[in-house]
């Protein structure tokens, strides 16, 4: 496989697909940017050496071997159905799509024309979270299981187009960004049969930058608090009867173990160090679905449950109670 | 006003310029255009359906393209002394090429330097060493050549603004207060504390922005009350429900800062120059994350000379000339502003409330 298209020049194609195409042990020799605003493509084709620009996917299906799709949101799936029309493998920016009705067609349309589609669900290539995952699985915590999952920061991400916020964004945001991955490891861990009990977030008919869900499944009830707004103190805590599990999300390598004895760290070697480290797994993962036939770690099916849970979300959603946010509207003048 | 007035906002991805865009899309008669540099900063003004423009006020052609499309520009964004004086310059040739009716700019008390005592607009303003006031005078100096040029321009001089999404006023002392690590000693800080709501501010900018008349002049904008430092501090303390301060002798918290502030000067400079290989080592190395981590909280525990003089100055920052031209006066006291700033605090889990 050596034509491969990256369809959306933004920053994910810029930072994190690009950087792990060229670190892979055989980097992909002819690479064709493909994005409408064509400087941006050019600018990159400069920057990651790339041998061709494109101003769309369709330009270009007659001569690649497989596509990366790193696209504003909603344009994920549209264009991944006519990548698989013309059977070529699709790697999908997560999240694959913004409903579960548009994934799940294109989960039935991969499967009916035998094309990889893969998601990049980072997430379940960090060691520290299949550990986390592998205890759950254990249950060598207990049961019933409490999850917290606290996560942000001040959005700071190099978005190189507004279709994430606002008016563009169709309403939807953290959860579709930060949510997508949090979510899909909920589902990793616990299994797809998880509800939503509740979700709260702040948006005013735009884009939400701060949201809180519940949720809860056989013996787990999970609370989910994300925000693009503050920093966060970025943890995730699994707490049972016979223990409590610690993931600070930056520690790719480690999580920490507390039972009533005491704590210790559990630590995986040879872990990368970095989130843009995890692109060479990722792609690995993706090409040896391709050529070897091997199962993604997350393709279409895998993340219906995830998609579910975010379309419940947005179906169920309500606002915070944010007082601060009325202006008391007294534009009176004095003297 | 009988029409919505289209007004440009300039840093509308920051603190002041986006609580105006929140105020203006929920006032009658306001339909602001938020214009940010880079798309990173839109996701607080992006919870409202609003299209934001993308606009780099170093850029006079977009200026001018963007500033003919609007019938006021509200211009907040700041940022080094070139896009605080040629930013500016920019903004008004574009407003004043456009035919835009009326631009507010945001300046800053900090143009009167260090001055003490009863500070009103006409004290003369003073050059100091720091960058951020002496660009805001040159700016203001480039507002008064516009005004002249016949150009409707609006000065307004803000104090210590604090409120929800506050970093500076708010965000940081708070962060100090409940990691125990506020080391001011009660003495340094019976200096005046201006501060001003966002809220009220915004009542400025938009009391400004409908008052004809007074182009070319300046306003102080402040609060109600005049607290002092340690007082705006321990509400905080009380309203963030900590126990009480118990801040080092002064003796010892001043040496702290005279060991410190050469280390300080130092790390400043070589974040500002290695500031991209600073932050991949941050990213990459566990252990490097750690130490640069302990070195930030030290030198942001440790208060700075230039921290010891303003919490000590004794200066008041009158807004008569606001009140009679704008018709402007402060809603806001320190109790309600504390009040509703750490229950967006706590919302928003900056401060983790005590368990």
């Amino acid at each position: 496989m050596n034509r491969i298209a990256v369809v959306g020049c933004g920053a994910i194609a810029d930072t994190f697909h690009l950087p792990g195409l060229a670190r892979m042990p055989d980097s992909p020799k002819n690479l064709v940017l493909v994005d409408p605003d064509t400087g941006r493509a050019e600018k990159l084709a400069r920057r990651h050496g790339a041998s061709e620009t494109a101003a769309s996917h369709r330009d270009v299906l007659d001569r690649i071997d497989a596509a990366i799709i790193a696209s504003p949101h909603h344009t994920h799936v549209p264009i991944a159905r006519d990548l698989v029309e013309a059977g070529i493998p699709v790697l999908s920016e997560k999240p694959l799509g913004v409903s579960l009705e548009e994934v799940t067609e294109l989960a039935e349309l991969a499967e009916a024309r035998g094309v990889v589609v893969a998601v990049n669900q980072t997430r379940r290539f960090i060691p520290a979270a299949r550990e986390l995952g592998k205890l759950v699985r254990s249950g060598d915590l207990g049961s019933p299981l409490e999850v917290e999952a606290v996560e942000g920061d001040r959005f700071d991400w190099p978005a190189a187009t507004p279709s994430m916020f606002g008016a563009r964004s169709g309403g939807r945001g953290l959860l579709l960004d930060i949510g997508a991955h949090v979510l899909d490891l909920m589902v990793e861990w616990f299994g797809p049969d998880l509800r939503v009990d509740d979700y709260l977030d702040d948006s005013f008919g735009g884009s939400e930058a701060s949201l809180l869900v519940r949720l809860s499944g056989p013996d787990v009830s999970i609370r989910i608090r994300l925000s693009w707004l503050a920093k966060q103190r970025n943890e995730f805590v699994i707490s049972g009867p016979d223990g409590r599990a610690r993931w600070g999300i930056y520690d790719l390598d480690r999580i920490t173990l507390e039972r009533p004895g005491g704590a210790r760290e559990v630590r995986r070697a040879s872990a990368p160090g970095a989130y843009s480290d995890l692109a060479v797994p990722v792609l690995q993962d993706f090409f040896a679905a391709v050529g070897e036939g091997t199962s993604p770690a997350a393709g279409p099916r895998d993340v219906l449950p995830s998609m579910r849970l975010m379309e419940e979300c947005y179906a169920r959603r309500s606002r915070f109670d944010i007082p601060w946010h009325d202006f008391d509207g007294d534009l009176s003048r004095v003297g | 006003m009988s029409a919505e007035r289209r007004t440009l906002v300039t840093g509308a991805g920051g603190f002041i310029g986006g609580r105006l865009v929140e105020v203006m899309l929920q006032t009658p008669g306001y339909d602001p255009v938020p214009s940010l540099r880079r798309w990173s900063s839109a996701a607080r003004i992006g919870r409202h359906p609003v299209e934001p423009v993308l606009c780099d006020i170093l850029d006079a052609a977009r200026l001018e393209e963007v500033a003919g499309t609007v019938d006021a520009i509200v211009h907040s964004a700041v940022g080094n002394r070139e896009v605080t004086v040629e930013g500016t310059r920019n903004v008004l040739e574009a407003a004043l090429r456009a035919g835009v009716g009326k631009v507010v700019h945001l300046s800053t008390v900090d143009v009167y330097g260090r001055a003490t005592g009863r500070v009103g607009e006409d004290r003369e303003l003073v050059v100091t060493d720091r960058e951020y006031g002496d660009s805001k005078i040159e700016a203001e100096r480039v507002c008064r050549e516009y005004a002249e040029r016949g150009l409707d321009v609006v000065i307004l001089r803000p104090t210590i603004v604090y409120g929800p999404f506050s970093e500076l006023w708010t965000v940081e002392p708070a962060q100090r207060l409940s990691e125990g690590s506020w080391l001011l000693p009660k003495e340094a800080c019976m200096g005046t504390c201006n501060l001003v709501h966002v809220d009220d501010l915004v009542r400025a900018v938009l009391l400004a922005l409908d008052t004809d008349g007074v182009s070319g002049r300046a306003y102080n904008v402040n609060g109600p009350d005049r607290p002092t430092w340690q007082a705006y501090v321990e509400a905080l303390n009380a309203a963030l429900d900590l126990p009480p301060l118990s801040p080092p002798p002064s003796t010892s918290a001043r040496a702290r800062t005279t060991v410190v502030e050469p280390f300080r000067k130092l790390v400043k400079g070589v974040y500002f120059r290695f500031e991209d290989p600073i932050m991949s080592i941050y990213k990459g190395s566990r252990p490097a994350r750690l130490a640069m981590k302990w070195l930030q909280g030290l030198l942001q525990r440790v208060p700075s000379p230039a921290e010891y003089d303003l919490y000590g100055r004794v200066v008041d920052f009158p807004t008569e000339r606001a009140r009679s031209d704008l018709g402007y006066e402060p809603r806001i006291g320190m109790t309600d502003g504390v009040a509703s700033s750490v229950e967006w605090l706590l919302h928003e889990g900056v401060v983790v409330p005590r368990e």
